[in-house]
Parts: structure tokens; sequence; C-alpha cells
């Protein structure tokens, strides 16, 4: 699904990744646990080309992804949940949910109406909401509306930079077990988290990322009973 | 002053109002995707004026007059995206954060000359577009009111209302507010963040030169007379506030008739007071009539 080799990314001279290599497979929730300041939002940025690598590859479905455009990438399937949700004030809660399916090539009236019911399920508080501002709507309501939004892109990989961000302890439950069944369901998910206990608990694999290096990998179950990872993220 | 002096003046009001919301329009769509105006947005619609007289000179039908004007205009947004914005962007903070006044500005200075050297400096009038001559007069309730006003006035509201669909009901429009919303999380929703940004451009200079379109029979044209509709589309943007697109087709209209009413009893000054007015109004309001700072996108 998708292949970082190797992978240096930074802003101008200050260099933030250094040399990352990870990759993630369909139907696995990946996650990648660090400090603040680890480099986990940069990681993700790189990814998306905001942020453009200065060396190494990054590999999506086969394709470099070096060439392509942010918006090119998420229409090829690449979706990103950025930090803080990004949902658009302005907008109702059903435009919101609408604005990045009407981007993608061959998606018809009758699929992301389809789309939009599937999503009213998943979350029946948007199909409350669904004419209220997305401005209006309460921090969780609105990480919903944001998992919702980038579903309705169809994605083929899905990355989500601190998902529990602000959120009560049920909301951010109710986001990483609808997460864990997503990827059960054959999605790619890239999960980047600062609160560990949580990450490793619903990843299938997890990454240690400290000042930009990835300083552990493996199964996320594996590393909930490692010493170093006890000591430095779950205690 | 009689009922009937009252109602066409407010005719007139209208008219000339509805062309200051078109102009203003342009300058509120490409500052809530890119927080930039274009200070020259008074000359792009002076240059519609101006491409509408020469075409209409040269015996081309009305409709296509339009047509041509919208090619010729919306031609013009491209470029001043491409040469007076798309440059600065890619300088980043080299150039400071309102090198935009200059650029936009001196792309109106050479519109200015380019005008002047093609139909020289002396004021010309276009000629009437929807009625024979100029003088042609309807009668509504005994009153007479000018055809050609009228139907400025119906125009100058299917392009007001159609530029509501289009920001309201289209996926163009949604991704406008995305861009305005935030330009980085509209690119991780598939919106090509650049391609809005020259729409957006090209949409202001459109309503400049269908501004400049209809105002040709009403005003004399001349080539530094962008000026003036420039610093009048900002009073109408001003008293509706930037962020509030109805606010402005009320400002707009409200403009148009003060100005109309002040005309009427004082024609050397006449321009004067709805502008005073405005300054007065801002000084006790400064988000204008309509708009209130937490109604801002940004």
């Amino acid at each position: 699904m998708i292949t970082l080799d190797n992978v240096t990314a930074g802003f101008g001279a200050v260099q933030v990744l250094h040399g990352l290599s990870l990759s993630v497979e369909a139907g696995r929730l990946v996650a990648v646990v660090g400090a603040n300041g680890a480099g986990k939002t940069t990681l993700l940025r790189a990814m998306s080309n905001i942020v453009r690598p200065s060396s190494g590859t990054i590999t999506f479905n086969g394709r470099p992804t070096a060439s392509m455009e942010p918006h090119h990438l998420a229409r090829a399937g690449l979706v990103h949940v950025p930090q803080g949700r990004q949902i658009i004030p302005t907008l109702s809660v059903k435009d919101n949910l609408l604005i990045g399916a009407q981007r993608i090539a061959g998606l018809s009236s009758a699929e992301m109406e389809a789309g939009l019911q599937r999503e009213f399920e998943r979350f029946p508080v948007l199909r409350e909401r669904q004419d209220l501002l997305g401005g209006n709507l309460s921090g969780g309501e609105q990480q919903m509306l944001a998992v919702s939004r980038a579903l309705m892109m169809k994605p083929k990989l899905l990355m989500l930079d601190e998902p529990s961000l602000g959120l009560a302890p049920q909301i951010v439950k109710l986001i990483l077990d609808t997460l864990r069944r997503l990827a059960e369901d054959g999605l790619a998910i890239l999960l980047v988290e600062q609160l560990a206990h949580l990450a490793l608990e619903v990843a299938d694999e997890a990454y240690i990322l400290q000042r930009g290096r990835i300083v552990l990998s493996g199964p996320a179950s594996k590393l909930r009973s490692d010493k170093a990872v006890i000591e430095s993220y779950l205690t | 002053m009689t009922l009937s002096n009252v109602f066409q003046l407010l005719m007139s009001g209208i008219a000339v109002g509805a062309i200051y919301t078109l102009t203003a329009k342009g300058l509120f769509i490409a500052h809530l995707a890119t927080h930039r105006l274009n200070f020259g947005q008074g000359d792009f619609l002076m240059v519609g004026a101006y491409v509408t007289i020469g075409l209409m000179l040269l015996g081309v039908p009305a409709p296509l007059v339009l047509v041509g004007v919208l090619i010729v205009l919306g031609l013009l947004g491209w470029g001043l995206e491409r040469f007076a914005i798309r440059p600065l962007d890619r300088a980043g903070d080299q150039t400071g954060g309102y090198a935009w006044v200059l650029t936009t500005a001196g792309a109106a200075l050479i519109l200015q000359n380019v005008v002047e050297l093609i139909w020289g400096k002396a004021a010309q009038y276009a000629p009437p577009i929807f009625s024979a001559t100029r003088n042609n007069v309807v009668h509504i309730g005994g009153v007479g009111i000018f055809v050609e006003e009228l139907a400025i006035i119906a125009v100058a509201f299917v392009v007001v209302t159609a530029f509501y669909l289009f920001l309201f009901r289209t996926r163009w429009g949604k991704a406008i507010y995305a861009v305005a919303f935030n330009p980085e999380a509209a690119a991780l929703l598939g919106v090509n963040v650049r391609g809005t940004v020259v729409l957006v451009f090209v949409l202001a200079s459109l309503l400049a030169g269908i501004s400049g379109f209809l105002v040709g029979p009403l005003v004399s044209v001349n080539p530094h007379m962008g000026l003036v509709f420039t610093i009048k589309a900002f009073a109408v943007a001003s008293i509706g506030g930037f962020s509030n697109p109805v606010g402005l087709l009320a400002g707009g209209l409200l403009f148009g008739i003060v100005e109309a009413f002040s005309n009427y009893f004082d024609s050397s000054f006449g321009d004067l007071y709805p502008l005073i007015a405005v300054l007065i109004l801002l000084a006790f309001r400064p988000t204008g009539l309509f708009s209130t700072r937490a109604a801002d996108v940004r």
C-alpha cells in the first residue's frame, strides 16, 4: 500500500525526520507513537507531500509520490485527517461530508448518497446535525465528521493525526473502535498518536518515533510489554 | 421633488448600485479565497466598458459583445493571478505581506495607459445596449423609467443570483470556501488550491467586465474612470462587510440610491456625500452594516 524508504524531511535547514522507513499494508492498523516534537505530524505531512521530503522515496500503490500534488494524492486514495480536524466552519455538516467526495473521479451521485447514508449509520449524530454549520459542532462531533468526511473519499490509506486530541475518553474510544473495525474490513490505517496506551491497544503494528528517528517497531502487542516503551510512554 | 422624481431617482440608484454590487463582488470573492484585493478592479471595469464600446461601434450584436468582453476580461483575470499574484506567493515572506497592493495597482496603471493609447484620453459614451435610443422610456404606474436602466437592473440581478448559486450550490463554490478557510486542509480534501485561486481572479475579472458592459450607457467612459469605481467598490464592500455576500448586495444598492439622491441635490459634489457617509459609518461600525467579526470565515 505505502512504503517509506529512508525518508528525510524538514523545514528549510532544520531536519525533522531522519531517514525514516516504514510501511502500511491493506487491512492493517499501524500506529506511530511519540512525544511532542518527535516528528509525527511532519511524517504525515511528508507523506501527503505538504512538506516535500528532501531525500528518500515514498511509494503509494506502487507509484512514487514525489511528483504528485497533495490534492492528487488525496484523490488517489491517500486521505489525511489533519490535527485539529479542520472542519470548514462555514459549510454545513452535509457539505463538509461531500466536499472531498465530489473531487473523486468516477464517484456518481448515487454512490455519494449511499456514502452519506453509510456515514450517518456509523455516526448517527451527523444525520441529526447534517444541516448545521460545521463550526457549530462540538469537538467530538467534529472528529466524527472528520473521519466520515475522509471515508466519503473512498480512501485506500487513511492517515489520522492525533484524533484523540482534546476529546472526552468515551469519544476517543468510539473513534478508535471505529478505526479498528475499518482495518478489519480491509482499510489501511496509519494512526499518529501521543497517547501510546490507546494507540498500542488498537494497532496491529507500531513504530516508536523519537526526535525524527524510529527507535523501536514491531507488533503492537509486543511493544505494549516492552520495558523501554512502558517506562517512556505507558507510565 | 415630486413622487415621480423620487421613483426615477430610486431606479437610477438601484441601476448604478447593482453595478457597484457586481464590482464589489469581484473584490469579495478574491479577498475571500486569497485575502488579497485587486486594486485595479475598477480599471478592469473600465476595460470592459471600452471593449463594449469598440465592439458595438463595429456593429457586433450585444450578446456577442458580452461574450467578447467576458473572453478579454477572463484572460486579464488569469494574467493578473499569473503575473501579479502568483510570483509573490512563490517569493513568500521576502515580499512582505502587502506587495500585492503594488502589483495589482501597477497592473491597473498599465491598463489605463494601454486603453489611452488605443482609444485616446477623451471621454466617450457607449451606445445603448438594450434599447434603440438612450431616452427610450416605459411608463410604470404613471412614472417614466428608462428602458436601459430597467434592463441593466434585470441583468445585474440575474448575474448576482447566478453568483450566489455558484458560490453556495456548486462544488466549485464550496471549494472556494474550503480554500478560504485553510488552503492546506482544502488540498487534503482533494481541492486544487492553485486552480481555485486562478478561478476566483478570473471570476472577479468577469464581474468587473459585466459591470463595464452595463455601465457604458450610464456614465461617460474614460481611461482613468477606474479608480473612482475601485474606491466605490471598496466603500460598498465596507458597508456590506467583506465576508458577507448578501450584505454586499444591500450595501451596493444603498450606496447607489444615496448617490443618486445626493447628485440630485448637489450635482457638483454629489459623489462625495455617500463616501463621507461610509467613512462616518465605519468610524462607528468598522465591520460594516451587515457583518460581524464572528461571521468572518477566517
